[in-house]
C-alpha cells in the first residue's frame, strides 16, 4: 500500500512539476518568422509581424511574402503596439523560429533600452534573432519586398546576412544577444545590420518590385544611436572584427591595369597600449590571403613574382586605406569603439583601464593614434598562369 | 505380474481403452496357446506387427517362446497400467496366454511434418532446416549436429492427460549445474492436465508470471539450439511443437541471429548495431517526437516544423491520439496478417495499407507524419522479433509519458526502462551479464570468431 502511495505521489509530482499543462499542438503555434517596429512623429509605436502562413506554399498576390501572414498593431507604448499586434491573431505566439528584428531609423533614434529590455526579459522571445535597422520609407514596405528563394522575409534576410560575411563581409550579423552583450560590456560598442530597399531592375513572372539591400551597419554609444557605415567601411569593420570569411577587391592603376582578389584567408592582430604622452596608441596588422580573380595587364604578368608583389602592395594599400578610414570615422564622428579596441586595452593595462573606461570612446578612444599595417598575399594565379591575350590563341 | 489367461489380459485391457474405436485389441490363436495383441491404429505400422509379431506366432514352428519369435526389438512392461501407456504412445502390446510378461515394442508410424524451412526465423547463409512437431526428430537434428557424448538428453514426462514426452538437452561439463539443476526442479513441480505447447513450460518455469522480458528463449532452427547448447545453455524440447526452449535467455540475444557467426565479422557488427539502433528507434521515436512538438518546438528546425505545421493543420485530432491510433491499428493489422490463412493475410495487408496509407492521409483523419512515424517504428520494431512486445509495451507508455511532460517524461521513462531491464534475471544469471565490462567479446559487436574462439554466456564466472 505504501509503494502504492508513493508511486502515486511521484507520478503526480511529476505531472506538476513538469507542467503538462503548457502541451501545444503545432498547428496551434504561430510561428513568427520576422518582427518589426517603427515610431511615428507623434511618439506612437507600431509593431509588424510576420507570421508563417501554416499550409500556402504559393504567391501571395496582393503583397506579402510567399507563405506568409502580416499582422501589425499601434499604441502609445512599446508594449501596448505589442499587444494590439497580437490581438488578431488566435493561435499561440512562438516566436522560437524568428530570425530578424527590424527597427526603423525613428524608431532607434529613440534609444534601444526599452526594446533591449524586453527582448531579454520577455520569455516568449529569445536572443538568436539579428538585429537590424531599416533605413527608408515605411517600414511595413519590408514585406511587399522579394524574398527571392525564401519562403518568409525573416528567413531570406538571415541567410542574406549570413551567406554575404563570405561572399562581400558589407553587413554585419549581429544577433539580439551579441548586441546586447557589447551594450553591457566593457571595451566595445554594439553595432547592427542595416537594411533597405531597391527597386528591382529586372522583374520576373511572379516577382515583386521591391529587393531587400542588407549592406552598412549603424554603429551605437550604448543604446544610443551613433551613425551608419557604407558597405566598404562594413567590410573594414568585418576585418577588424576578424568576423570577415570572404572580401573581394579590385584595383586599378594609373597604366589602366585592373586587378581583382578574392580574399578568404583573413586574420587581423590588435595590440593597444598607451604611448608616454598618455595617449592610446592602437596597432593594427592585418595579414590577407586571397587569389587574382582578375589581372588585366599590357605590363604586369601573373606568372611574375615581382610583378604579382606590385599587386600585392596595392591590394595592402587599398585595405589599409578603407581600414584607417573606417577606425577614422568612429573617431570622429561617432566617438563609439566598436571594434572593440578596449578590449584589447584592458587585456594587458587592466589596472590603466579601470581608471580611463568611463572616458574611453569620448576621449582615449576618439583620440587614438592608430597605425594600420596591411600585409596582402596572392596564394596563385588562378586558374590560368599568365595574362590572357586573345592574339596569342 | 499375475499369469493371466489371454481372455482375461484382453477384458482388462478394454476395460482401460476398449471405448475407443482407434484402439484394436486383438486375442488370436497361435500354433500353441491363445495372445493378445494392442496398438492404436495410425501409431503402429500394421504390416510390421503382422510380419513381426503376428505371423512369427502363427508358424507352426512357434514352440511358446515368445522372445525368440518376435521380430523386433522388444521390451518388458511392468504392469497392464504400463501396457496402457506403452499403447497410448503407439507402442504394440503383446501378452502370451498364461505367460504373465507384458512384451511391448516400438513399431510407430505415424504421419509427421517434413523437416522444412522455419516460418519465423529465416536465413540467407546457414542451415535452413528448422524443427517439426515430432521429438524424436528434433533430437535426432541437434544429435547430428553435436555429436558430442557429453550431449545429454533428459527425457521426462508432463501433463496428467497428455503425458507429453519433454526433453532437458545439455552438454555435460559446459551448463551450468545451479541452472540446470533449477530447471529440473521447475520442471518436476509442474502439475498440470496437458501440456500442449513449450510456450506452457516456458509460463511454469518462469519465476515472474507478469515478467514483460522473456525469461526463456525461443527458437525452430537446430543450429541456433546446437551453438547455445555450446555456450553453455539448456535447451527444452516439447512433443508437438517445433519451438525448443533454451534457458537462460539473456538481453543481448535477442539482438543477435545464427547468421552474426555465418557472415563476416564487420558486416554482422554492422548488422547487429543496426538491431539495436532499431529498438532505440522504435521505442523512444514516437515518444520523443510528441514530447518535442508538444512542448519543445523551438528545439525543431524551421524547415521541418513548417513542413510539420503544413502536413497537420487541418487535422481534427491532436499528434499523440494520432499515433496511438495508428500504433493500435498497426497492431491490429499485424495480428489480422499473422493469424489468418495466407491469402486472406494478403487481403488485410493490402486494405490496411490503403485504408491507413492513404484513405486515412486523404480524408484528413491523420497527417502523413504520423504515418511515416509509426510505419518507421513498426519496421523497426520487427527487426528485434523477440522483443517484439515488450517494445510495443514501453513505446506506447514513452508516448504516453512524452505527450504529457515532455521530455522530461522521456527521461523519466528512460529511467524506469533501464532499471526494469537491469533488474531482471533469468535463471539466476543478470540478463544483462553479457554487457559487463569484463565481458566484451560479443555483446555489442562480436570479435572476429578466431579471436572469439569458444565462448560461454556465463564465461565471466571464469574470469574472476
Amino acid at each position: 500500500m505504501k509503494k502504492f502511495v508513493a508511486l502515486i505521489g511521484a507520478i503526480v509530482f511529476l505531472f506538476i512539476l513538469t507542467g503538462c499543462w503548457d502541451s501545444v499542438e503545432p498547428k496551434d503555434l504561430a510561428i513568427i518568422t520576422s518582427f518589426m517596429i517603427d515610431a511615428d512623429e507623434d511618439g506612437g509605436y507600431e509593431i509588424f509581424m510576420e507570421v508563417l502562413r501554416p499550409e500556402s506554399t504559393t504567391a501571395d498576390e496582393d503583397g506579402g511574402s510567399q507563405g506568409s501572414l502580416h499582422y501589425s498593431g499601434t499604441g502609445p507604448t512599446f508594449t501596448d503596439a505589442l499587444y494590439n499586434s497580437a490581438a488578431t491573431i488566435n493561435n499561440k505566439l512562438f516566436a522560437g523560429a524568428n530570425k530578424i528584428r527590424v527597427f526603423s531609423e525613428r524608431f532607434v533614434k529613440k534609444g534601444m533600452r526599452d526594446p533591449l529590455d524586453y527582448f531579454l526579459r520577455d520569455q516568449l522571445t529569445d536572443e538568436g534573432p539579428l538585429m537590424i535597422m531599416y533605413t527608408g520609407g515605411e517600414i511595413g514596405d519590408l514585406f511587399f519586398a522579394d524574398t527571392r528563394m525564401s519562403d518568409t522575409l525573416g528567413r531570406y534576410v538571415d541567410s542574406v546576412a549570413d551567406s554575404q560575411l563570405s561572399v562581400s563581409s558589407s553587413g554585419v550579423y549581429s544577433r539580439t544577444l551579441d548586441f546586447a552583450k557589447d551594450v553591457l560590456e566593457d571595451g566595445k560598442q554594439p553595432v547592427m545590420g542595416l537594411i533597405s530597399l531597391k527597386t528591382n531592375a529586372v522583374k520576373g513572372k511572379g516577382e515583386k518590385s521591391a529587393q531587400v539591400v542588407y549592406e552598412g551597419l549603424a554603429a551605437f554609444k550604448g543604446t544610443e544611436l551613433a551613425g551608419t557605415m557604407n558597405a566598404e567601411e562594413t567590410r573594414a569593420y568585418n576585418i577588424l572584427t576578424n568576423g570577415a570569411r570572404g572580401v573581394e577587391e579590385t584595383v586599378r592603376t594609373d597604366a589602366g591595369d585592373v586587378m581583382a582578389i578574392n580574399a578568404r584567408d583573413i586574420k587581423t592582430k590588435i595590440r593597444a597600449g598607451m604611448d608616454g604622452a598618455n595617449r592610446v596608441s592602437v596597432n593594427i596588422d592585418v595579414k590577407i590571403g586571397g587569389h587574382l580573380v582578375l589581372f588585366a595587364s599590357d605590363t604586369l604578368k601573373s606568372s611574375n613574382k615581382d610583378d604579382r608583389a606590385i599587386a600585392e602592395n596595392l591590394f595592402a594599400e587599398r585595405f589599409a586605406s578603407q581600414i584607417a578610414a573606417a577606425v577614422k570615422k568612429a573617431q570622429t564622428e561617432f566617438k563609439s569603439d566598436i571594434f572593440g579596441f578596449g578590449k584589447h586595452f584592458y587585456k594587458r593595462n587592466f589596472s590603466r583601464w579601470e581608471q580611463i573606461a568611463d572616458a574611453w570612446d569620448d576621449e582615449y578612444f576618439a583620440n587614438a593614434a592608430v597605425s594600420v599595417k596591411v600585409e596582402c598575399k596572392l596564394n596563385d594565379s588562378g586558374q590560368i598562369r599568365d595574362e590572357y591575350k586573345p592574339e596569342k590563341i | 505380474m499375475d499369469k493371466l489367461g489371454a481372455r482375461e489380459f484382453e477384458s482388462l485391457l478394454k476395460e482401460k481403452i476398449g471405448g475407443s474405436f482407434d484402439v484394436i485389441i486383438n486375442r488370436f490363436a497361435t500354433a500353441k496357446r491363445e495372445a493378445v495383441v494392442a496398438y492404436v491404429s495410425g501409431m503402429a505400422d500394421k504390416n510390421l506387427i503382422d510380419r513381426d509379431v503376428i505371423t512369427p506366432l502363427k508358424s507352426k514352428n512357434f514352440d511358446g517362446d515368445v522372445p525368440a519369435c518376435i521380430g523386433a526389438a522388444y521390451e518388458t512392461a511392468e504392469d497392464e497400467t504400463a501396457a496402457v501407456r506403452s499403447v497410448l504412445e503407439g507402442d504394440v502390446v503383446l501378452y502370451y496366454d498364461l505367460s504373465g510378461v507384458i512384451y511391448t515394442a516400438d513399431l510407430r508410424k505415424f504421419s509427421t511434418r517434413a523437416v522444412t524451412l522455419p516460418d519465423s526465423e529465416s536465413v540467407i547463409r546457414g542451415p535452413k532446416e528448422a524443427f517439426n512437431e515430432s521429438i524424436a526428430t528434433n533430437v535426432s537434428l541437434v544429435r547430428r549436429k553435436l555429436k558430442s557424448p557429453d550431449l545429454v538428453f533428459e527425457q521426462l514426462k508432463l501433463g496428467r492427460q497428455t503425458q507429453t514426452t519433454v526433453v532437458v538437452a545439455y552438454l555435460n561439463g559446459t551448463a551450468d549445474k545451479k541452472v540446470l539443476r533449477n530447471l529440473r526442479q521447475k520442471l518436476n513441480r509442474i502439475e498440470v492436465e496437458g501440456v500442449l505447447e513449450s510456450g506452457q513450460i516456458e509460463q511454469f518455469i518462469e519465476r515472474e508470471p507478469y515478467a514483460l522480458l522473456p525469461n526463456a528463449g525461443l527458437t525452430q532452427k537446430p543450429d541456433i539450439v546446437a551453438a547455445k547448447l555450446l555456450e553453455g545453455r539448456i535447451a527444452v524440447f516439447c512433443d508437438g511443437t517445433p519451438h525448443v526452449l533454451t534457458v537462460p535467455e539473456l538481453f543481448a540475444e535477442s539482438f543477435s541471429t545464427a547468421e552474426d557467426y555465418y557472415s563476416r565479422t564487420l558486416i554482422s557488427n554492422t548488422l547487429r548495431f543496426l538491431r539495436f539502433f532499431a529498438f532505440y528507434l522504435s521505442i523512444f521515436l514516437p515518444g520523443t517526437m510528441i514530447a518535442v512538438l508538444n512542448f519543445h518546438q523551438e528545439m525543431i528546425p524551421y524547415v521541418f516544423l513548417k513542413t510539420f505545421i503544413g502536413a497537420t493543420s487541418k487535422r481534427p485530432l491532436p499528434e499523440f491520439i494520432e499515433v496511438l491510433m495508428l500504433t493500435v491499428m498497426f497492431e491490429l493489422i499485424k495480428e489480422g496478417g499473422t493469424r489468418l490463412p495466407k491469402t486472406a493475410g494478403a487481403a488485410i495487408t493490402i486494405v490496411g495499407a490503403l485504408i491507413i496509407g492513404d484513405a486515412a492521409v486523404n480524408a484528413g483523419i491523420v497527417g502523413a507524419p504520423s504515418v511515416i512515424l509509426v510505419a518507421l517504428t513498426a519496421v523497426a520494431s520487427l527487426l528485434v522479433n523477440s522483443l517484439n512486445e515488450f517494445i510495443v509495451l514501453f513505446r506506447i507508455i514513452m508516448m504516453v509519458l512524452g505527450a504529457t511532460m515532455g521530455l522530461i517524461g522521456i527521461a523519466s521513462g528512460t529511467m524506469i526502462l533501464l532499471t526494469y531491464i537491469v533488474s531482471k534475471e533469468s535463471f539466476g544469471v543478470n540478463i544483462l551479464t553479457e554487457y559487463s565490462k569484463h565481458r566484451k567479446k560479443d555483446s555489442l559487436w562480436r570479435r572476429s570468431l578466431p579471436s572469439l574462439k569458444f565462448k560461454k554466456y556465463n564465461d565471466l564466472k571464469d574470469a574472476e
